[in-house]
C-alpha cells in the first residue's frame, strides 16, 4: 500500500466497487494493445480510458501488455539460465529455414561485409581520408563520396520510374561519379489489393539475388515503391527487380520490372 | 532452479542490437544465431506472462516453443516501422488464447481463473449488494443507496482525468505507477490529480463520505 491508502479509507473503496459496475461488453484485445502501443486517435483514447476505470477484464489485460513491454526492455539473458536453455535446445531443432524464403541466401556482398566488416570499414575509412585529403574535385566530390558511405533518406539524384508495361526494358543509366539512384516502382492504381506488407528483391540474370529486403509504399493507393540502388554493388548488366506482396496466406509475387544498369559516358 | 521460482538477475539486451538481429533476420543472414538474439530478450518477459497463467510447467514449455516458432515464422515479415514488443506480445497472447480454447471447459471458464490470477489489482471479491442489502433494515437501505448515489455525483463531476485516477486507484486497486504508465502521464501528475480528487471529495461530501455501512465506515 502507498502513502495515499492512508487518505482513502477501504470503506470508500469497497463503495465505490459497489457504485460502478463492471461493463456489460468489452473493446476487442487488439484495441487495448494498440492503445498501449500509443497507435490509437484521441477520441478512442478517452473512450477506452473511460472503459478501463471500472473494468477489471481490460484492465488486466492493459497491464499484461504494460508489464510485457517493460520486462522486454529491462530483460535479456547472459547468462542464459538451465531453463531457457533446454527450451532453445529443444526449439532450435524445429525452427527450419525462416519464413518468408523470398531472398533465400545473402548476396556475396553481404556475406562478405559480414564476415570481414573491420576490414571493410579500415578500407571505408582509408578511402575517405584519402578522398579528403588529396582530391583536387573539391567540396563537391567530397560531398558524393559522403553519399556513398552515409545514405541519404531521399539523395538528390535523378529519379528513374521503372515502369509496369510488360516488355518495357528501362535502363538505369549511372552518370559517373553518381554513387546512387532513386528507383520507383510505379503500379497502376487498383491493380493490386494492399498488402501488410511488401518486399522488393534485385536478381541478376542468372537467377542470383542481389539484393532483397523490405519495401514500403510511398502513397496510400499502394501504387509506388521507392528504394535507392548503389552503384558499388552493381554490375553491368541485365537484372529483374521482384515486387512481392507479404499477406496472412502467404506471398505473392506482384510484378517483374526488367531494368539494365549502365555506366553513363 | 525450477520454473515457478523468480527469475535471476541478468543482463539487459541493449535494444539495437535486437532491432540489427531482426534485420539480418530478415535479410538471410545467420538467421538461427540472430534469432538467439530475440529470443533472450523475449524469453523471460513470455515466461512472466504465462506463469500465473499457466500452471503445469510441461503445458508452459509447449506454449513457449510454440509462441517462439511463430514469431520464427513471422519475424521475416516483421515491418521496420513496427513496435517489437508488442508485436511479440500478439503473438504469445494468440497462443495463450487458443491454448485456453482447448482447455476442458472452455475459454471463458480457464479466463476469469487467469485473470484473477493476475496479481493484487484482480484479487477482490467483487460485493454482492443483494445479500449484503438483506442484512440492512429498510432504513438503512435507504441511506444506503442515497450515499452511492450522493458518492457517484462526486466522483462524476470530477475532471475527467482526475476521476479515471481516482477510479483506477479506488476500483482497480493501482499503483500510481500503474496509473501512470496506463494513462500515459507522468507519476507526478497522477499523485497531483489523485491529491486533488480526495480533496474535492471531502468538500463535496464531507461526513456523508461514510458509504457502504457494513464496511464500518470511515470518514474523509
Amino acid at each position: 500500500m502507498s502513502d495515499d491508502d492512508r487518505d482513502f479509507p477501504a470503506s470508500l473503496r469497497d463503495s465505490v466497487r459497489e457504485t460502478y459496475g463492471e461493463p456489460a461488453s468489452h473493446p476487442g484485445d487488439e484495441s487495448w494493445i494498440r492503445y498501449c502501443e500509443g497507435e490509437l486517435e484521441p477520441h478512442e483514447v478517452e473512450s477506452l480510458q473511460d472503459h478501463l476505470v471500472t473494468c477489471r477484464r481490460c484492465a488486466a489485460l492493459v497491464q499484461s501488455v504494460e508489464s510485457f513491454v517493460a520486462d522486454s526492455s529491462a530483460s535479456g539473458e547472459a547468462p542464459r539460465s538451465a531453463e531457457s536453455a533446454v527450451v532453445w535446445d529443444s526449439l532450435r531443432t524445429k525452427l527450419g529455414p525462416p519464413a518468408p524464403p523470398l531472398e533465400g541466401h545473402p548476396s556475396a556482398w553481404q556475406r562478405t561485409w559480414h564476415k570481414a566488416p573491420s576490414v571493410y570499414a579500415v578500407a571505408l575509412a582509408a578511402s575517405l581520408l584519402f578522398v579528403a585529403g588529396v582530391s583536387t574535385w573539391g567540396v563537391l566530390e567530397h560531398r558524393r563520396y559522403a553519399r556513398l558511405i552515409r545514405p541519404q533518406p531521399n539523395p538528390p539524384t535523378p529519379a528513374l520510374y521503372a515502369e509496369s508495361e510488360r516488355g518495357s526494358s528501362p535502363v538505369l543509366v549511372f552518370e559517373p561519379g553518381t554513387p546512387s539512384m532513386v528507383v520507383r516502382l510505379t503500379i497502376p492504381g487498383g491493380v493490386v489489393p494492399p498488402y501488410p506488407s511488401y518486399r522488393m528483391a534485385l536478381v541478376s540474370s542468372t537467377g542470383r539475388t542481389v539484393f532483397a529486403g523490405a519495401i514500403d509504399p510511398e502513397d496510400g493507393a499502394h501504387t509506388t515503391f521507392p528504394f535507392v540502388l548503389w552503384r558499388d554493388f552493381l554490375d553491368e548488366a541485365n537484372y529483374t527487380i521482384r515486387l512481392v506482396g507479404l499477406g496472412e496466406d502467404g506471398e505473392e509475387l506482384l510484378e517483374e520490372f526488367p531494368i539494365a544498369v549502365v555506366d553513363g559516358r | 532452479m525450477t520454473w515457478s521460482q523468480k527469475r535471476q538477475p541478468t543482463t539487459k539486451v541493449p535494444p539495437e542490437l535486437v532491432e540489427g538481429a531482426v534485420r539480418d533476420f530478415q535479410r538471410g543472414i545467420e538467421p538461427e544465431k540472430r534469432f538467439q538474439i530475440v529470443y533472450d530478450r523475449y524469453y523471460l518477459p513470455i515466461q512472466n506472462f504465462l506463469r500465473p497463467r499457466v500452471f503445469s510447467p510441461e503445458e508452459r514449455f509447449d506454449l513457449t516453443q510454440e509462441s517462439f516458432l511463430n514469431i520464427y515464422q513471422g519475424l521475416g515479415a516483421f515491418r521496420s516501422d513496427g513496435k517489437l514488443d508488442t508485436w511479440v506480445f500478439r503473438i504469445v497472447y494468440n497462443c495463450y488464447l487458443k491454448w485456453l480454447e482447448r482447455q476442458p471447459g472452455g475459454k471463458k471458464a480457464v479466463r476469469t481463473v487467469a485473470l484473477n490470477e493476475e496479481g493484487a489489482s484482480a484479487q477482490w471479491d467483487p460485493p454482492r449488494s443483494a445479500s449484503h442489502g438483506d442484512d440492512l433494515s429498510p432504513l438503512s437501505r435507504v441511506l444506503d443507496a442515497e450515499s452511492k448515489r450522493l458518492l457517484r455525483d462526486a466522483i462524476d463531476e470530477l475532471p475527467k482525468q482526475m476521476r479515471r485516477c481516482l477510479l483506477l486507484r479506488l476500483y482497480q486497486d493501482w499503483s500510481v505507477r500503474e496509473i501512470a504508465n496506463a494513462l500515459h502521464l507522468s507519476a507526478e501528475t497522477v499523485k497531483v490529480h489523485l491529491f486533488q480528487a480526495r480533496k474535492k471529495l471531502r468538500e463535496r461530501l464531507g461526513p456523508t463520505l461514510v458509504v457502504g455501512g457494513s464496511s464500518g465506515g470511515a470518514r474523509g
